[in-house]
């Protein structure tokens, strides 16, 4: 078994100083520890909601109108025909008509006037 | 046993996390005090794996020539390390985060020797390429050779086609590796297991004496890095 002999051993803690400028111009990112100033514990609940999204505002979720199912029989060609255009539009057969009821003049909430049915998070 | 007036350092850096460097660490310590070297072993790492390990393992704590103890706030880093250069002998292992920080590069271009674990997978050997290159212009902006070497675990027994490929690329490409492969990682952990290292565990167990004699190639491999001399004869 060879024992460790390393022949350069020997200590430079300069090389840190070195390593930290060239981490700079590199832009390589470093461990921040956080402001002891800044802990939450010391925060009311309105200020730690603005420190801790200052950027990206929290979306208010839209408020959905209660809904009831409504059944009709249509003609086939009319059903494949609205199928078509919700799909040829990207959108729900529920905006197809509902739109095309607006159109004759019933009253609909925008709200209710989603293009696209998928839950917004 | 005769010791060195100073320790040798040793970091295990890794720009990516999970690549074994806990285990890495823990099992060449063992190694390593399994041939008479004392060790001791700073975590660096937030997880503290390998802190509490020790701290909340008696039977870690009764082995003489390990050591380990959490690592400082990067402001006092140089009086640390200079306390470890005089008061410490054999070996001390850094164990650092995975993550890229410019705190893993200064340390990494401090030590005598700088190992990357990686697995036979894209993302480890990619990070692993990622820091020797960045380690190789280092070493030419601080005006010292940085010596890293990857360390490939958890290698399987038959290689897939594409690992095979990747093993051979590392090979022909200008970044250095430990010869041995740590074949599997699962018997390295060992200390997780039964709280102590390969080389104090029971050797009577098929897993534990496996990697007893893994671990001991890859001391070796660890010597003869550290003593670039000894690596060219042998070469």
């Amino acid at each position: 078994m060879s024992k460790p002999q390393p022949n350069f051993k020997k200590m430079n803690l300069d090389v840190l100083d070195a390593a930290e400028s060239y981490g700079k111009s590199k832009n390589v990112p470093e461990l921040v520890p956080p402001d002891k100033s800044d802990t939450t514990s010391t925060l009311d609940a309105s200020q730690k909601s603005t420190t801790s999204n200052k950027s990206v505002p929290a979306k208010k979720a839209t408020e959905l109108t209660p809904t009831k199912r409504l059944a009709v029989f249509l003609p086939d060609y009319l059903v494949r025909a609205i199928s078509d255009k919700a799909h040829s539009n990207n959108t729900t057969i529920r905006y197809v008509v509902t739109h095309a009821l607006q159109k004759a003049g019933f009253q609909i909430q925008p709200q209710d006037l989603r293009e696209d049915g998928r839950r917004e998070r | 046993m005769t010791h060195t007036a100073h320790p040798t350092f040793i970091a295990f850096a890794s720009p990516k996390g999970g690549v074994g460097k806990s285990t890495s660490c823990l099992s060449i310590a063992g190694a390593l005090a399994g041939d008479g070297q004392p060790v001791h072993i700073v975590d660096f790492d937030q997880t503290e794996t390998l802190w509490r390990w020790y701290s909340s393992n008696p039977s870690a704590q009764a082995l003489e020539l390990i050591t380990v103890e959490k690592g400082p706030a990067i402001a006092d880093i140089k009086p640390f390390l200079k306390n470890l250069w005089d008061d410490r002998r054999g070996y001390v292992l850094i164990d650092l985060a995975g993550v890229h920080t410019n705190h893993m590069l200064q340390l990494a271009a401090f030590a005598h020797l700088t190992i990357t674990p990686a697995r036979l997978s894209e993302p480890d050997i990619l990070g692993a390429n990622k820091l020797f290159a960045q380690l190789k212009e280092l070493g030419q902006h601080v005006g010292k050779e940085i010596t890293h070497r990857i360390l490939l675990n958890e290698v399987p027994p038959f290689l897939a086609a594409y690992q095979a490929h990747m093993l051979a690329q590392i090979d022909a490409s200008q970044i250095q590796r430990f010869p041995t492969l740590m074949h599997t990682r699962a018997a390295y952990s060992e200390a997780y297991l039964t709280g102590l290292p390969a080389h104090f565990a029971d050797p009577q167990r098929d897993t534990v004496a496996k990697a007893i004699s893994e671990m001991n190639a890859i001391r070796t491999d660890v010597y003869d890095a550290l003593n670039p001399t000894h690596e060219k004869a042998v070469a």
